[in-house]
């Protein structure tokens, strides 16, 4: 039994596929991709035209589809507000990202890894648990919890945020369960006969066969850390703490609504999780995968 | 003679702890110089430029004051959840806003700092600078529980252009429902309606923008000690108003439905000319006053049956009760609602300072005069006289009145229905 | 002999199973305490807070099983229930064809794929406000791309939000657009499926088709299951897209005619307008039961449709 790794997933019996039903079939997924991916951006163009446009405008009847004259000072006004100072909340929500994904990604595999891979009693019990936790509905843990960290002394600071993601989180802990456990067993079984600890098999077997799934992880967990608005809106007390999501929330007012800025901000505030998106997703491409069992 | 003295020493000792304790309870009480000091939390739900008030006045307040530190806390959304929960755990700021909506529930918890005897012991400090249908809205029971901070009550706009071209007579102090029905037909087209109500945003149900109309018919959705539905939710001037207001939409379609209003998404529909005539609130009137050449003009509400009638949306600041610093709060609290900071927030809302509003001309201005002249005849609002009125009246008026509207129920049936299950959910509470 | 005294006296202690066990236990300790810390005083106080009342400005008071026996007699939590598992029935199959099938088609070009998968990405990075204004605007029923688009085929759109049969189909449809997270989670599976396999099915003579049926879906079933459970979860507490539309324009929860009054709508509007949330917890842990028994259920089936490797 051998198993070949490589980076690519290997060019085989490439030339065979030249037929007319595998072009015909080509066709058809391009079609299909341009088409759908331009029904997803398609919400994309319409905020970036408001964002250019004038207030009145975006109230107009008959409504107007392209700026007049293309207002490019809406994005001055929210990022030079002295109200909103963007670049300490992105500040904020950099710390809150990095402390946060390392701790979530650390803590999750390793007890992904005991959950998918070791026998033990009440395992299946521990796991019950874990699942349920995602069940019970936030909405009532969000007082108590607020009155927990509060007796901790956690309030307006990261702790409550940053703290909690080093001890593992259950949607990543579930998922990361799942992928490990279709990695065959009998490649750490060597492993551990050659003299591997756990930790060894974990990071030098384990993860490096799950970078698309430990990448989506850190994908999710970007894009959730980044929208997430109630939690730091609840710990954090101060305007020189608070993220880009509530950040947001000052042009999205209890009564009043600027949408032309909110739209300028929110296109803006996206690019960051797209362009890291971009990044990472060269994890499914480039990513180690197996190209299968032999033997 | 032995006992007579033991008595003496003992009555000696016990005046003398007497005094002592007098003295430190006069210091512990509101005197005029005492100020405060220390650091004060405060918290708004306003977000945005809407701030600017604020840290003006903050500003200005720790240059006049610099023993006290004041600490804006802003929560832009989602404002009552962190309060909740600031209050569940004990670290409420030392002073936060309150929506109407909210004061009695509030008032009733014992959340808010009682202010009468702050009032009575600070010489500086007069509620009479305040409208008093305004500063009503801060008291519960006779008890002032909280100082204004802005408010606006429901106000008639019209299109002074539609008018000139159907020729009409533009609304004056005297209009009626009649003169208000029979413009908004003539005004309504193919293309455009005649009045929007109750809310320039187009929502139908916005109880506070109906209310009015209950008050110009004599009546209300509940009695005023807060503990009867029934016979005043479904009573003949209630059924009467009811029918007034849905009649607009479906026997004369003068004014746009909701499904109307939401088929131009979001697109204001008083700016562009569509609607003639809209009842709402003070807020759209700043974006609408600078647009060039649009031509409108204010009026306060026609009078009903049983003659004017009004309410207020308002907002006030109030004293936790939990606060460890009430002096330095108060000091803050009468700077930012009658002193020199209710001069900031003038700027941006209506204040309910007198001699303020006098100072900036409202009584005077265009748009402003008409609206600030109908501040009398202002009705409570269902919050303020039930604690529970949000679930047990509210709730159910606007579901059955939305049974009305989109399902002919008709409104006899319907709000009878409504204040049987109103009533039901009141008593519950009063058990 | 020596060798194996030495073996009989590490026996009873650290046996192979006990070692795993050991290092089981050493594994998830963080995640155990994480949860014994942060998660199960919060638990175990919205419990107790189920039977009492609690306005959170005050105490709580104890009522027993008052707040569970209104449950059963408060028509709303039968309706909103309804509504819940009517969106979810729709939703959730809905959302795992689409995820599933763009993860097919990404999985499937080899050019730009990058800005594909981008694309696809996008709608879940839009925050939730932005989103909800973007969709009453696409479902308007006079100029909104959705009745344009239907109206090619002739086909006259309904009113969408404003209409109270319509309403929570277009928030179904809604969720389909945001798929993004799942679809990539078939996307990270499907690249874990040998390829090898796929060609030696080729030889073989399968079809498309049938490689799908045979090759892609059982070595996905894992990560199906994984998809399936969290979609039913998270559908089961749909909360912001239901309440940033209904309340959008018009006030009321739910509206119109409480067509879109979800659960956990419900649940909030007792908790933060009426301030009861003692029974908005209890209405918590029924809908927890509710959760649970469902998800036993598909874990129960899952041994005949979920192979791991």
């Amino acid at each position: 039994m051998a198993i070949q790794t490589t980076s690519r997933p290997a060019p085989v019996a490439r030339r065979r596929e030249y037929n007319l039903g595998n072009i015909l079939h080509k066709g058809v997924v391009y079609a299909l991709l341009i088409g759908l991916s331009l029904l997803f951006l398609f919400p994309f163009f319409w905020m970036i035209l408001s964002a250019l446009k004038p207030e009145h405008q975006i109230y107009r009847w008959p409504p107007q589809w392209f700026p007049d004259p293309i207002q490019w000072s809406n994005f001055a006004d929210v990022f030079g507000n002295p109200y909103l100072p963007f670049q300490v909340f992105i500040k904020n929500t950099l710390i809150l990202e990095v402390g946060m994904i390392t701790g979530r990604l650390l803590s999750c595999t390793l007890v992904a890894y005991g959950f998918a891979r070791l026998e033990a009693p009440g395992r299946d019990l521990i796991f019950g648990i874990l699942l349920a936790t995602l069940m019970l509905p936030g909405a009532v843990l969000l007082i108590p919890r607020f009155i927990l960290f509060s007796q901790m002394g956690w309030i307006n600071t990261f702790n409550p945020l940053i703290i909690p993601a080093w001890f593992g989180e259950a949607y990543a802990i579930f998922l990361m369960r799942q992928f490990f456990r279709t990695i065959p067993k009998e490649l750490e079984e060597s492993a551990i006969v050659d003299g591997a600890n756990r930790l060894q098999v974990i990071f030098q077997i384990i993860v490096p066969l799950s970078i698309p799934v430990v990448t989506v992880i850190g994908i999710l967990s970007f894009k959730d850390i980044w929208n997430d608005f109630m939690g730091p809106l609840l710990y954090l007390n101060e305007v020189s703490k608070y993220t880009v999501a509530v950040g947001l929330a000052y042009l999205n007012g209890q009564f009043d609504t600027q949408m032309n800025l909110l739209m300028a901000a929110s296109v803006t505030l996206m690019m960051p999780t797209l362009i890291l998106f971009f990044i990472a997703q060269r994890a499914f491409v480039e990513g180690i995968t197996m190209t299968g069992l032999k033997g | 003679m032995a006992t007579q003295k033991r008595l003496l020493i003992a009555l000696t000792i016990v005046l003398t702890f007497m005094s002592l304790m007098a003295n430190g309870a006069i210091f512990q009480l509101p005197v005029a110089d005492a100020q405060g000091s220390g650091t004060i939390r405060v918290t708004t739900w306003d977000s945005g430029n809407a701030l600017e008030p604020f840290t003006n006045a903050i500003a200005a307040f720790e240059a006049e004051y610099p023993d006290i530190n004041v600490e804006l806390e802003p929560i832009p959304q989602e404002y009552g959840t962190k309060l909740l929960a600031q209050i569940a755990a004990g670290t409420a700021p030392d002073i936060f806003q309150v929506g109407d909506g909210d004061v009695a529930r509030f008032a009733r918890e014992g959340m808010m700092e009682p202010l009468d005897s702050w009032i009575e012991n600070d010489p500086d400090f007069s509620m009479d600078v305040f409208f008093p249908g305004v500063a009503s809205f801060g008291q519960v029971g006779g008890v002032t529980y909280l100082l204004t901070k802005d408010y606006s009550p429901l106000v008639l706009y019209y299109n002074k252009d539609h008018f000139d071209a159907a020729g009409l007579e533009y609304p004056n102090p005297d209009w009626t429902w009649d003169d208000l029905l029979n413009a908004a037909k003539a005004l309504t087209t193919a293309d455009r309606w005649g009045l929007m109500i109750p809310a320039h945003w187009g929502d139908w149900l916005w109880t506070r923008g109906i209310l009015p109309l209950l008050a110009q018919n004599g009546t209300h959705l509940l009695s005023e000690d807060g503990l009867t539905v029934e016979g005043i939710m479904n009573s003949e001037a209630t059924v009467e108003a009811i029918q007034w207001y849905v009649d607009l939409f479906k026997v004369h379609r003068v004014a746009p439905t909701r499904q109307d209003v939401e088929s131009f998404a979001g697109a204001d529909l008083f700016a562009n000319g569509i609607v003639s005539m809209v009842w709402t609130g003070r807020w759209p009137l700043k974006d609408w006053r600078v647009i060039d050449g649009f031509n409108f003009g204010t009026m306060g509400l026609p009078a009903g049956p049983a003659g004017e009638g009004n309410t207020l949306c308002w907002a006030g600041f109030a004293i936790n009760a939990a606060s460890q610093n009430k002096e330095a709060a108060w000091t803050f609290l009468k700077y930012i609602a009658a002193g020199d900071g209710a001069k900031e927030f003038a700027n941006y809302a209506f204040t309910a300072v007198q001699p303020i509003a006098e100072a900036q001309g409202l009584t005077e201005d265009e748009y402003d005069g008409p609206i600030i002249a109908y501040l009398e005849n202002v009705a409570p609002i269902p919050e303020a006289l039930s604690p529970y009125a949000g679930e047990c009246v509210v709730t159910p008026f606007q579901q059955h009145l939305e049974k009305i509207l989109l399902e002919d129920m008709p409104v006899q049936e319907a709000l009878d229905a409504a204040a049987a299950e109103a009533q039901a959910c009141l008593d519950g509470y009063s058990q | 002999m020596a060798v194996s005294s030495r073996i009989q006296l590490r026996k009873p202690f650290l046996t192979t199973k006990r070692r795993e066990a050991l290092i089981f236990y050493l594994l998830v300790a963080p995640w155990v305490i994480g949860f014994l810390v942060f998660t199960l005083g919060p638990i175990l106080f919205s419990l107790y807070v189920s039977f009492t009342q609690w306005s959170m400005l005050s105490q709580p008071v104890w009522v027993g099983l008052e707040n569970y026996r209104n449950i059963f007699q408060d028509p709303d939590i039968g309706h909103s229930l309804g509504i819940t598992a009517k969106y979810s029935l729709a939703s959730v199959p809905l959302r795992l064809v689409v995820a599933l099938f763009l993860a097919i088609l990404l999985n499937e070009a080899t050019i730009a794929v990058g800005l594909f998968r981008t694309a696809f990405y996008l709608p879940g990075v839009v925050a939730s406000v932005s989103v909800a204004v973007l969709w009453q605007w696409i479902f308007n029923p006079r100029f909104g791309p959705f009745n344009a688009a239907l109206r090619l085929f002739g086909i006259q759109g309904p009113s969408w939000f404003s209409d109270p049969n319509w309403a929570i189909w277009g928030l179904v449809i809604m969720s389909a657009w945001g798929v993004g997270g799942e679809m990539l989670i078939f996307l990270a599976g499907l690249k874990g499926i040998p390829q090898t396999l796929y060609e030696a099915a080729e030889i073989d003579g399968a079809g498309r088709l049938q490689r799908f049926l045979r090759i892609t879906l059982p070595i996905l079933s894992p990560t199906i299951f994984f998809n399936l459970v969290m979609s039913v979860i998270g559908s089961f507490q749909t909360f912001d897209s239901a309440f940033v539309i209904s309340t959008a324009r018009a006030g009321a929860i739910g509206s119109p005619l409480k067509s879109t009054l979800f659960y956990m709508l419900y649940l909030y509007q007792n908790a933060f307008s009426f301030l009861k949330m003692g029974y908005a917890a209890a209405m918590a842990w029924v809908l927890f039961i509710v959760i649970v028994s469902i998800t036993y259920l598909i874990n129960r089936t899952s041994s005949r449709w979920v192979f791991y490797g």
